[in-house]
């Protein structure tokens, strides 16, 4: 026998807030007394428990209310508190009143619902947390996840964009010395290479996903040796293999997607912010990578690699050069200042390495450096090419489209 | 409108746009919400307390935090207490703040516990406390049209509540369920089941103006309702203040395109 439960009791007779009342369970029924005599009167009832039906009561539906008919009116008791209903639910077996497993399972669901909130959101932020974390090999798993085959259309559409026909050098001394050299570093890679030599004059190469690099006229003529050349084009072919152009992009989508979630709102300038600072720390990151593994390519292939620094060398004293100009102008305004000149040119290079496109090549040098000083390559060989040939193609193809293009206006006049 | 029978002694004066005079035997006190005041005595003393007024076990961090609860609740952080300091009684008279009704509810009546829509609150005896509750459940909270936070006052004697509208009263007996317009309910005892229900066609549901649900309430308890809900209200001045703004929703409208459109597609593909 169970110690009498307190309950409140309700009725159409009784007053709406309901009575005070005792309850005590019994083998197959309840009964029920209300101690509040004195204005009412006495009430003794024996209710079997298969009369009963159970329900979700109160305003945060995690009360019991159980219903009974007596002598044609509806009748029902709700425990007056936690305890109360605990007591009562652990009396009545969960078969014995009708509507009791529901009222358990609704019960139920409405934590569980909350929870699986709780968890849901909790997800979302730790898998935002972990990406955010581990990016870089997020994208390069999602870089490696694009086909050959997309990648190389992708490639293709950029490259019919660059209007080849009319600003890459028809085949001749500079091409072939390109594409030997090419050739001999992608021996055995799964892309198929395309080799171009731009007609531009200033110091560049760049590669396109898929296998298409392109070096700049100005860049065969700055090379001293083919040693450079190899270097850049290993530099080149790593930005390739490695799919940097790929992870750009998909680094670039997963923080769009990421500031998305997180803010819920896709603010047209915080993406362009969030854009313009990841890549250009993402693109450090690629020059660097592409640095490190186009020499390790070299030795590889046994192409001797002071290339690299020579070249990175002699594209300083350009940089430096400009950080002279600005800081000469700075200076011509601050006479007085003469004495700090030094150091202004000092901190004033530094900031244009800083934000200059190709970052910090005084840092890439000295990486490359501290490399070779760990790794020398002894069975590495020097390249050879006949540089004078070279230049006179380039030479010869520049002069031949400027006369074309003579023509052409004499022709539209 | 007077409660002789009652231990405070008020009096509800006006019909839409109500004030309740409260009259003060010596040395009693009324809490009211911040603002609300229309005229004092000359020896009634106003006094801005934190929160409702009542201590916390937590200490003044607590009461500064219940406080900042409350005002989640549609309610300021402070609330008014007006002292009768003569020794004969004096007069308070309180004002709703919109149009709308004034309802006094003795909470010693309803189990000591009812549960309001957001700013309800009007005045009351001292003692009460108006609380923050939570909607736990997630679908009545995004489709009851209260929200997910609601206000529970809990204590002993009167309390005035206050909703736009004219504002009705009904007792429900055991099992007895009510639909009611989500938005149009303003308090109930917290013995009352508060549901949702789907308007079951959707038709009724698109074209109805009811929304896709109703909300139920079902007994034991009483429930307060109001006829106009404030958003309703303000939606009919806004529209009837802003010049050259289209009387009907254009999306009814649309909706019944987009059904012809279909229909008439539907029997030419058919064929």
């Amino acid at each position: 026998m169970q110690n009498p439960i307190q309950v409140s009791l309700f009725s159409s007779t009784l007053p709406i807030s309901g009575i005070p009342a005792l309850c005590e369970l019994e083998q197959d029924a309840l009964l029920i007394q209300s101690h509040d005599s004195s204005t009412y009167q006495p009430i003794h009832q024996r209710i079997k428990l298969t009369e009963l039906s159970a329900k979700i009561a109160g305003f945060d539906h995690d009360q019991l209310q159980l219903s009974w008919l007596n002598e044609g009116a509806k009748w029902s008791l709700m425990p007056q508190d936690k305890a109360a209903q605990k007591a009562l639910l652990k009396g009545l077996t969960k078969g014995s009143v009708s509507g009791l497993l529901q009222w358990h399972y609704a019960t139920r669901s409405q934590s569980a619902v909350w929870k699986g909130i709780l968890y849901t959101f909790g997800l979302i932020s730790i898998s935002v947390i972990l990406i955010v974390w581990q990016h870089d090999r997020v994208t390069s798993w999602a870089a490696n996840q694009v086909s050959m085959k997309t990648e190389k259309r992708l490639g293709d559409s950029v490259l019919q964009s660059l209007n080849p026909e009319a600003n890459f050098l028809k085949d001749g001394a500079a091409l072939q010395a390109v594409k030997a050299i090419g050739q001999q570093l992608t021996a055995g890679s799964k892309y198929q290479y395309q080799w171009y030599v731009s007609k531009d004059l200033s110091v560049n190469a760049f590669a396109i996903p898929g296998g298409i690099i392109v070096v700049n006229s100005g860049l065969l003529k700055k090379a001293d040796s083919p040693n450079e050349l190899a270097a850049v084009l290993a530099h080149e072919v790593q930005h390739v293999e490695q799919k940097h152009a790929l992870k750009n992009m998909m680094n670039s989508a997963g923080i769009a997607a990421i500031v998305l979630v997180v803010l819920g709102d896709a603010n047209a300038v915080i993406m362009l912010m969030a854009h313009q600072v990841s890549a250009q720390y993402f693109s450090r990151q690629i020059e660097s990578d592409a640095d490190m593994k186009g020499l390790q390519l070299l030795q590889k292939k046994n192409i001797d690699t002071g290339g690299m620094v020579s070249f990175f060398k002699k594209m300083q004293p350009e940089l430096n050069d400009k950080a002279e100009k600005n800081t000469g102008k700075n200076t011509e305004k601050k006479d007085t200042k003469a004495k700090s000149e030094k150091d202004e040119k000092n901190t004033s290079s530094d900031v244009s390495s800083w934000f200059s496109s190709h970052p910090d090549t005084l840092n890439r040098i000295q990486a490359i450096e501290r490399y070779l000083a760990t790794h020398p390559c002894l069975t590495c060989k020097s390249l050879v090419w006949d540089k004078t040939l070279i230049a006179n193609d380039i030479k010869q193809q520049r002069t031949a489209d400027r006369n074309r293009d003579v023509d052409v206006d004499e022709m539209l006049e | 409108m007077s409660q002789p029978n009652a231990a405070l002694h008020y009096e509800i004066h006006g019909n839409d746009l109500q004030y309740v005079l409260v009259t003060l035997q010596p040395g009693h006190d009324v809490i009211a919400e911040q603002g609300a005041m229309m005229y004092v005595d000359e020896h009634i003393v106003l006094d801005a307390v934190l929160g409702d007024g009542s201590a916390s076990k937590f200490g003044a961090i607590g009461r500064f935090f219940n406080a900042i609860k409350r005002s989640f609740t549609g309610e300021s952080m402070f609330s008014s207490i007006y002292t009768n300091q003569a020794n004969y009684p004096q007069n308070v008279a309180v004002a709703a703040p919109s149009p709308g009704q004034i309802v006094p509810i003795n909470l010693d009546e309803q189990g000591g516990t009812i549960i309001c829509q957001k700013g309800a609150y009007l005045a009351g005896e001292r003692g009460q406390k108006i609380q923050l509750t939570f909607q736990k459940r997630v679908r009545v909270g995004l489709f009851g049209g209260e929200g997910f936070i609601m206000q529970k006052i809990t204590g002993q004697g009167t309390v005035f509540i206050h909703a736009s509208g004219t504002l009705k009263q009904v007792a429900l007996g055991v099992d007895d369920t009510l639909k009611i317009d989500t938005g149009c309910l303003v308090g109930m005892s917290s013995n009352v089941r508060y549901d949702i229900q789907y308007t079951g066609k959707l038709k009724t549901s698109l074209f109805g103006g009811e929304g896709l649900f109703y909300a139920t309430v079902s007994g034991p308890g009483n429930v307060w309702m109001q006829s106009l809900p404030m958003n309703r209200l303000s939606r009919a001045i806004v529209g009837a203040a802003v010049a050259g703004r289209s009387k009907g929703s254009i999306w009814g409208k649309l909706y019944l395109i987009g059904i012809v459109v279909f229909v008439l597609y539907t029997l030419i593909a058919g064929r």
